[in-house]
């Protein structure tokens, strides 16, 4: 683990849902229990876990898409839980991108739309140039103008990988990127990914319950019950 | 932001999503405005049809004389001006002599309408803006035949000799019913002098006319009533208007209604098509604040892309509106005057009903995208969310804004809004009821039907909330469905052929068979003709005097004058009695039957003594009955009708009329040359008028009802649609438990189907309730039952429901399982 100033700390982080009302007698459901983590810049690292350990929820609070119940994080030198919403996005549009499972790709949009749609966001007036550029680097130069639903499913997460990784953000975020994919398309997105990820030097937070995209990592942190259990440090990066 | 916005917007429209949305704005604004135009239109036709009925703007009637100085006054407010003098005089050719009502106008006359005359007497008639020049004579065609006169001929009256230049078919202030019976005759102002018949003293009604705009008519008005002589009366439109008044009024409440009906169905299209966008949209929403887009932005985000829809649909509907107000208007083109400018009113109301359907009904939903938290991104759940209550709080408030706004009338809102809310309340309880039992019918149905009860029953919230809509698109549509049908039936009496054309009036009772005779052997009228016996008589008890001053304000006939009085064994046709009893063949004493509206005007009550002066003879009779007699159908109708005749045998008169089809209307002529003492009424011109406005109108009714029908189908095509993505979603998983298509085919129709019967019977309640409401507060009819609307409601709302269902789910199975719920 590098020495230099972390990218993304946690402080006494806690997620507890109240019991429903009227069932006073039912203890609350503590999702995450005071996680506290360091993640410098350009660290890779794996949250891994069985279902319902918090994962998510942990990805989500890092990446200021919730707020927890308790505890601190911190995102590129700034508290992003005392921020509100406005805030948060600000910080959003800024430094993070996302991979999500179900490729969140908008079905009205083409793929090439598709990947400009966050550089749009920010303004970028070479939005399409470099939808483009990055349609290639995942091997869909010639299937911009394909929708969602004409893509399959390793196609449309390679749509979803150009989209995070033209947005040049610092930090990405990813929420099983091969969990709705074969074993064979989902060793080929884990080798996209990855490749992208050395070539920009992108901080990278990957939620996965598989061990094996997990050893991909510098690091792991092993969640039960909400807690941070176990970090073990990966050499077998690439 | 506003680029981002216009880039999103297209890219939604593109995929389709946009559409209905736009569809449910575009019929809003495409169906207000030009309804707003054709009323608009209408109202001013009404004017335009009264000012002609008068021969002017405005009337000034009385025996004096118009004062020099009040002209003077019009003048100055650049009013046009002419003047009427009526008067009883004789008219000779040759050993033939005649009293004719004769009217002797200035060059301006008619200042609105047209004159219509002819060559030849009961000729076809051409029309014509001015009245005879000065040295010229005009006759009606039956004066043409008691004096035996030709065009060309030499006429005295009085002293002075005219010239027999045209046959006056009709004039546009000829009064209508039996007052003006005397034939007419019409002469130049400046000869009236000449004849010597009009002398200090002289019977001589006259009429001041004026045309011009509405303010300086007013003002002219407000100037010379403290001027004016005693029995001076002003008349304007509204009083002259009897004959389609009625019909019109009801036209334009038709009108109105159907707008406010338009309002709540394009609302409730707006409002289901909206929520579809908002839920459709919610996981867009958590991927653009994924993103980095702020809550903030987002609001305006939606606002502009809202906005840029409501543009669109602006610059497509106005035009579009236009087109259909003028096609509607090409089908009236001979009744409503095509434009002199085009109103910007309506557009106007046409343009803000669109934004404030869109502000009310659309925003909300979308502005509370932005509260979607970014992390529902990371989760797999489709958007399900229910209508906050401040939505739907919005949306009540605004539609109520809206319908008054309008109608302009707080009897149809009020009227409507509580039908609708009551009728919720009723849906509701009633679908719930409806849902409990079918589940209890499950077990004797076959698979397919199982399921479909069952989820009919599953989703039974959803399902009421559906089936509350479509019953409610359905209530509307036949309500304005049901208000057409008895609007057009009791127009359709008024378009039936045959319908009496010509009275007689002074025939003895002597001459009765020859008339007989002649209408049967000339073909004129083969069933022979139905006698009336008439006479005049004047009000004795209750002082008639007392009575004329008591109701001077109101219009409607005068107590004080001579009435026509009949009498008769059997109730006629088209009266119905309302309160009391007809009289039997065997009562002995003098009876009397009032229609209602006249002894509602004196306050007089069953039981009340009257007595009439016939001839000298004073008759008492007692009120035993009150009629309502349907006036609109021009047959001979009596306010007053008494038990037993009112003179003797000798003395009495008979009116009879007969419908004389136009090409026997050449041998009236002869006719009155053999029957010279009989007066004849010649209402031809009025019947035609009215059936020609009373036909077009109800083409005006048709076209709106369909555009209406346009509006409600929207509404179940936008409603079946919101629940489209969960049936999908729903039936994909069926199919992939091993369900067949033809399975959940079956399912969707049937429970399709048994929503549409449903909704059909409830509509049923809910119209048959406003219905009542409207024929008898609005209206002003007859309460009816609608046992058709049982029958037609239930099969249309299951057809309908059942083939908007089965169409716009077909996808649901064609699409394999698997796509379905990847894309879901």
């Amino acid at each position: 683990m590098s020495n230099s100033a972390p990218f993304l700390a946690t402080a006494g982080l806690c997620q507890v849902i109240n019991s429903p009302n009227g069932q006073a007698d039912q203890p609350n459901l503590r999702i995450l229990d005071q996680v506290d983590l360091n993640i410098v810049p350009g660290e890779s690292v794996a949250i891994i876990g069985a279902s319902g350990s918090g994962k998510t929820t942990l990805l989500g609070m890092l990446a200021g898409l919730d707020t927890p119940s308790h505890g601190k994080v911190y995102l590129a030198g700034q508290e992003i839980t005392a921020l509100d919403e406005e805030g948060r996005a600000d910080i959003r549009k800024q430094q993070v991108a996302f991979i999500f499972q179900n490729f969140q790709l908008l079905p009205s949009l083409n793929a090439r739309e598709n990947v400009m749609l966050p550089l749009e966001v920010k303004g970028n007036e070479d939005a399409g140039q470099r939808a483009d550029q990055y349609l290639q680097k995942v091997g869909l130069g010639e299937r911009g103008h394909h929708y969602p639903n004409q893509l399959s499913g390793g196609e449309q997460q390679r749509v979803a990988i150009a989209r995070a990784f033209a947005a040049q953000a610092p930090i990405l975020f990813a929420d099983e990127p091969t969990g709705n994919l074969d074993s064979d398309t989902g060793n080929y997105i884990t080798d996209l990914l990855f490749e992208l990820n050395h070539a920009a030097n992108t901080t990278l937070i990957l939620v996965t319950h598989d061990p094996k995209l997990a050893a991909r990592c510098q690091r792991t942190l092993h969640l039960q019950g909400g807690r941070i259990i176990d970090t073990a440090e990966d050499a077998a990066n690439v | 932001m506003f680029k981002l916005a216009a880039r999103l917007a297209w890219r939604d429209w593109r995929g389709g999503e946009l559409q209905l949305l736009l569809v449910a704005l575009l019929l809003a604004i495409t169906s207000l405005t030009s309804i707003s135009l054709f009323t608009t239109q209408v109202q001013q036709a009404m004017v335009a049809e009264g000012a002609s009925l008068l021969a002017a703007d405005l009337r000034l009637n009385g025996s004096a004389k118009i004062a020099p100085q009040w002209q003077q006054l019009a003048t100055e407010r650049n009013l046009q001006q002419a003047q009427v003098h009526s008067f009883q005089g004789m008219l000779f050719n040759d050993e033939l002599m005649q009293l004719a009502s004769i009217k002797a106008v200035s060059d301006q006359y008619p200042l609105k309408g047209q004159l219509q005359v002819s060559q030849q007497a009961f000729g076809i008639a051409t029309a014509t803006q001015q009245g005879p020049k000065s040295g010229e004579l005009w006759l009606d065609s039956r004066l043409l035949a008691s004096l035996d006169a030709k065009v060309g001929d030499q006429i005295d009256v009085g002293e002075a000799t005219l010239t027999l230049t045209q046959v006056l078919i009709s004039e546009p202030d000829q009064s209508g019913g039996f007052a003006g019976f005397a034939p007419r005759a019409m002469m130049h102002l400046n000869d009236l002098s000449a004849t010597q018949a009009v002398q200090t003293g002289s019977r001589i009604n006259r009429s001041w006319l004026l045309a011009g705009s509405a303010q300086q008519l007013q003002d002219l008005r407000q100037t010379v009533t403290p001027m004016l002589y005693q029995a001076q009366r002003w008349q304007t439109p509204d009083d002259a208007n009897d004959n389609l008044s009625d019909t019109l009024e009801r036209a334009e409440q038709f009108l109105l209604l159907a707008g406010s009906l338009t309002v709540i169905l394009a609302g409730v299209a707006l409002v289901l098509s909206a929520r579809r966008y908002s839920l459709r949209q919610a996981n867009h929403v958590a991927l653009l604040k994924c993103l980095g887009l702020r809550p903030r932005q987002l609001r305006w985000l939606y606002l502009t892309q809202m906005l840029l829809l409501a543009l669109a649909a602006l610059l497509l509907s106005l035009p579009l509106a236009w087109l259909l107000y003028t096609g509607l208007l090409a089908l009236l083109a001979d009744y409503i005057q095509a434009p002199t400018g085009l109103p910007l009113q309506p557009f106007v109301l046409g343009g803000l009903t669109g934004l404030l359907c869109l502000l009310t009904f659309v925003m909300p939903p979308m502005l509370g995208l932005a509260k979607v938290a970014p992390a529902q991104a990371l989760r797999q759940a489709v958007a399900r969310s229910a209508q906050p209550i401040s939505h739907l709080m919005i949306g009540f408030m605004a539609t109520l804004g809206l319908v008054y706004w309008h109608s302009q009338s707080w009897l149809i809102t009020l009227g409507l809004i509580a039908a609708i809310g009551g009728l919720l309340g009723l849906l509701w309880v009633l679908s719930r009821s409806i849902l409990w039992l079918t589940a209890r019918m499950r077990q004797y149905l076959g698979q397919a039907g199982k399921l479909g009860i069952a989820n009919l029953h599953r989703r039974r919230r959803q399902n009421s909330m559906q089936m509350m809509i479509f019953a409610l698109a359905l209530m509307l549509l036949f309500s304005l469905l049901g208000v057409r049908n008895f609007l057009l039936s009791d127009w359709q009496q008024r378009l039936q052929s045959g319908i009496p054309n010509v009275f007689m009036l002074n025939i003895f009772g002597e001459q009765r068979d020859q008339l007989d005779m002649f209408v049967v052997s000339n073909g004129i009228n083969n069933n022979g003709l139905n006698f009336y016996p008439m006479t005049r008589g004047r009000l004795i008890y209750p002082d008639p005097q007392a009575l004329s001053e008591l109701t001077r304000d109101q219009p409607g006939p005068r107590a004080d004058r001579e009435r026509n009085l009949t009498w008769s064994q059997n109730l006629p046709a088209d009266n119905d009695i309302v309160a009391g009893n007809w009289w039997r063949a065997d009562d002995t004493d003098l009876q009397v039957s009032v229609e209602l509206d006249y002894a509602t005007r004196y306050g007089w009550q069953l039981g009340d003594q009257l007595v009439y002066n016939v001839a000298g003879i004073e008759h008492s009779a007692t009120i035993t009955s009150l009629r309502k007699v349907e006036w609109g159908g021009l047959q001979p109708n009596f306010f007053l009708i008494f038990s037993k005749p009112l003179t003797d045998p000798y003395s009495t008169t008979y009116l009879a009329s007969m419908y004389v089809a136009p090409e026997h209307r050449p041998q009236l002529s002869a006719l009155l040359r053999a029957h010279p003492t009989i007066s004849m009424i010649d209402v031809d011109q009025i019947l035609k008028q009215v059936q020609k406005v009373v036909a077009q109108l109800s083409m005006a009714v048709e076209s709106i009802l369909l555009l209406i029908l346009a509006a409600g189908i929207l509404v179940l095509v936008a409603s079946v649609q919101a629940s489209r993505d969960e049936r999908m979603h729903e039936s994909a998983i069926l199919r992939a438990l091993g369900a067949n298509k033809i399975l959940i085919q079956k399912m969707l129709l049937i429970e399709y189907i048994t929503m549409g019967i449903i909704a059909g019977l409830l509509a049923s309640a809910g119209a048959e309730i406003l219905l009542g409401v409207l024929q008898t507060r609005l209206f002003d009819l007859p309460l009816q039952w609608h046992w058709e609307l049982w029958l037609l409601a239930p099969t249309s709302g299951a057809l309908l429901i059942g083939l908007a269902g089965w169409w716009f789910n077909r996808r649901v199975v064609q699409a394999p399982p698997l796509r379905t719920l990847r894309q879901i």
